[in-house]
């Protein structure tokens, strides 16, 4: 989610981000997940649409405004992919009560706790709550 | 829609607020805007958005795509 945010200016990440400034919902993240967000956005992919300055200063800009949690204890098993057993790991040592993902592997993971919920559902239900 | 606060600053900050206003033939509180918008990143994001034209799905597919790229390499 917050990959697409950045590189593009409209729909539902990009609309959850400024929510998320506006005070509307905590964003909880990691050093690993920060870190894991930097080395993807510097890939020469995003290139055509955010400078490597840019990703840096996005990066900082999350790190300073943040809720940051200290990275989990590694435990394997939690989701289908093991590269995303780290994300259901910091939601339940941070008692999130979602994960956000746009990602199939997490979003069609029913069994995942806190549930897994795509931008868009999550924005959905945030506009009824409000 | 602009509202009116109050907020408390050092002198010196205050001092440097009102020399770079002078500078730039600004408002105090349009350096202060500014300063804050840089501060929450409210400008990058603009910046960056404006310029891309990706859709909402496009960026999604880009993004997941990359992550897994980046974690089998």
């Amino acid at each position: 989610m917050l990959i697409s945010a950045l590189i593009s200016g409209k729909g539902a990440p990009r609309d959850l981000l400024w929510l998320w400034l506006d005070g509307s919902f905590e964003l909880v993240v990691c050093p690993s997940l920060l870190g894991e967000l930097e080395r993807v956005l510097l890939r020469s992919k995003f290139r055509p649409y955010v400078s490597v300055q840019e990703v840096r200063a996005y990066v900082a800009l999350l790190r300073r405004l943040v809720a940051l949690e200290p990275d989990p204890e590694a435990t394997a098993g939690l989701t289908p992919d093991a590269g995303d057993d780290y994300l259901v790991a910091l939601a339940r040592a941070a008692k999130a009560h979602f994960l956000l993902s746009g990602d199939p592997h997490l979003t069609e993971f029913k069994q995942a706790r806190p549930p897994v919920l795509t931008p868009r559902t999550f924005l959905r239900r945030l506009a009824a709550s409000q | 829609m602009k509202r009116k606060t109050t907020v408390y600053l050092e002198d010196d900050l205050l001092r440097a607020t009102k020399i770079a206003a002078a500078r730039t033939g600004k408002r105090d509180y349009q350096v202060v805007e500014e300063a804050l918008r840089a501060y929450l990143g409210l400008e990058l994001l603009e910046r960056v958005g404006a310029r891309s034209k990706l859709s909402e799905d496009e960026a999604i597919k880009l993004a997941y795509q990359e992550l897994h790229r980046s974690r089998r390499s």
